[in-house]
């Protein structure tokens, strides 16, 4: 008959292993295995008599190990069960014979290989996970440093923050575990005999798993929603409010070009407003108006402007977020190249630096969008910056006067 | 190795060094030699033991002589011989030295 107990010791503490286990014996519990997940060990009913049960740390060379188990036996000591890459567990009955290790410098001495083992395991978990978190970031860096800098969404960097966290975590606790190792075998090279640390209830190892899971899944995923609006940003009518300049409306932009409308038509849009550290005051306003025909909504005569304005904190801040932002308008006119729905574009040119006085940098993309040649520009201008997404008949000459005209009131 | 570069020999390395020095000898000879030579104050586990030997050979101490099914036997080279015969002149010299404050 056998009975199954959790294990109250770490798999490390080799004092408070052995003591345990040599006082099971002494209730006739005999240790017969241990669970594969080590959370557990399996005992023996038996009668209760005094047994020592020792630990001899697995080395590197597991053929030579298992070649010592006839010698040891022959010693009076018998193997019982192992502890997963860490420690043989062997039992002896006789009182008489010597202890498996008896002296510490010796078991210091072969606790060398488990040591070199558990510095190369903890080194590759550390190295691992900062090369993970590097690809990570150095994958998404574009949208996380723009998200950083004009704060669109706390939620998400507030998320990240915590996975490297919790990350960061596991480095440290592996470190931890390897130092307290290498303390041990110090302990132990000195000739002192280590002392059994405090022993604790083990929880069963699903109960333990779904409490590290579900408290990460929490703390990454739920306790963020709990504290931050889900975006940076509000979003208002185009009447709701006031936007941060007069910016030109449809009918101004299209006076220049080759069809001006006769009156200012009601277009439909909105204002979305935010504000970060970096860049207090930042706008988008879109507006959209689209006539009625033959060929449905918006697909003849659909005039459209975004203009996103954003006010950094200082000239250089203002160049980072230039960078960015440009980047930022550079991808989205890839993705629609690529995207065939609503907002398709073709024979798309780059953004290509253009010169002109009173800007301190200004780019300008070409493209066509529903058959129409259409342009983006991203300007900057002291602490001012400025990327405009234009769908109409009037060009980025005519229009980007009035754009900087409504940028000075 | 043991001996200068790595400190004096422990109690249990010096004796199962010296246990090669007139013969080659296997595991369970090694430890009737120290528990005789030391009239039982010394007594060598079988981890002391061969972790004892296992370190003894990387280091080029003792070298393996037979293999016998499970029993294998070593014998002390000129490197382990000088090692020992450096821990014992150590020994001499802390004895002497106490002996001379003693009188």
């Amino acid at each position: 008959m056998t009975v199954k107990k959790l294990i109250p010791c770490s798999p490390y503490d080799i004092p408070g292993i052995q003591s345990w286990l040599d006082e099971m014996a002494l209730q006739g519990l005999f240790l017969k295995e241990f669970t594969p997940r080590w959370d557990r060990a399996v005992f023996e009913l038996g009668d209760p008599k005094p047994m020592r049960y020792r630990l001899d740390p697995i080395s590197r060379n597991i053929e030579k190990d298992r070649e010592r188990e006839e010698p040891y036996a022959q010693m009076g000591w018998t193997f019982v069960d192992y502890i997963p890459r860490r420690f043989y567990v062997f039992s002896c009955d006789d009182p008489e014979v010597p202890e498996l290790y008896t002296d510490p410098q010796s078991l210091a001495m072969a606790m060398g290989d488990l040591i070199r083992r558990e510095i190369r395991n903890t080194l590759l978990l550390i190295l691992g996970i900062a090369l993970t978190s590097a690809i990570l970031l150095f994958w998404g860096r574009r949208p996380i440093l723009r998200n950083l800098i004009l704060w669109e969404d706390p939620r998400e960097l507030v998320s990240l923050a915590l996975a490297l966290l919790v990350l960061a975590v596991c480095c440290i606790a592996a470190a931890v575990q390897t130092k307290n190792l290498l303390k041990k075998r110090d302990t132990l090279a000195q000739g002192l005999p280590l002392k059994a640390r405090r022993r604790w209830n083990r929880p069963q190892w699903f109960v333990t798993w779904f409490f590290v899971y579900f408290l990460t899944l929490c703390l990454l995923t739920f306790l963020p929603r709990l504290f931050l609006p889900p975006v940076g940003w509000e979003i208002f009518d185009l009447d709701e409010v006031e936007p941060a300049h007069p910016w030109p409306s449809i009918v101004q932009t299209e006076a220049p070009g080759p069809r001006p409308l006769e009156a200012e038509p009601k277009a439909d849009g909105y204002i979305t407003a935010n504000s970060s550290w970096l860049a207090p005051e930042q706008q988008t306003v879109e507006t959209e108006w689209g006539e009625w025909g033959l060929y449905g909504y918006g697909h003849v005569n659909q005039y459209r402007t975004s203009v996103e304005y954003i006010q950094a904190r200082s000239p250089r801040a203002a160049q980072l977020i230039f960078r960015v932002e440009l980047d930022h308008a550079a991808q989205s006119l890839d993705r629609w190249t690529e995207w065939n729905g609503y907002l398709h574009i073709d024979n798309l040119q780059p953004f290509q630096p253009q010169s002109r006085p009173g800007l301190d940098r200004l780019e300008v993309s070409r493209y066509t969008r529903w058959g129409r040649d259409c342009w983006s520009i991203a300007a900057l201008r002291g602490t001012d910056i400025l990327v405009v997404e234009y769908i109409g008949y009037a060009s980025w000459e005519d229009c980007l006067p009035l754009f900087l005209a409504a940028l000075d009131q | 190795m043991p001996g200068r570069e790595k400190g004096p020999l422990t109690e249990p390395m010096y004796y199962v060094l010296m246990s090669f020095l007139r013969r080659e000898m296997c595991g369970t000879e090694i430890t009737e030699f120290v528990e005789r030579k030391t009239g039982g104050r010394v007594r060598l586990g079988p981890g002391t033991l061969y972790t004892l030997l296992a370190r003894f050979q990387d280091d080029q101490l003792i070298a393996e002589t037979s293999v016998d099914g499970r029993r294998r036997s070593y014998r002390i080279t000129e490197k382990g011989r000088s090692a020992f015969e450096e821990e014992l002149a150590r020994l001499r010299a802390c004895v002497n030295d106490g002996e001379e404050e003693a009188l």
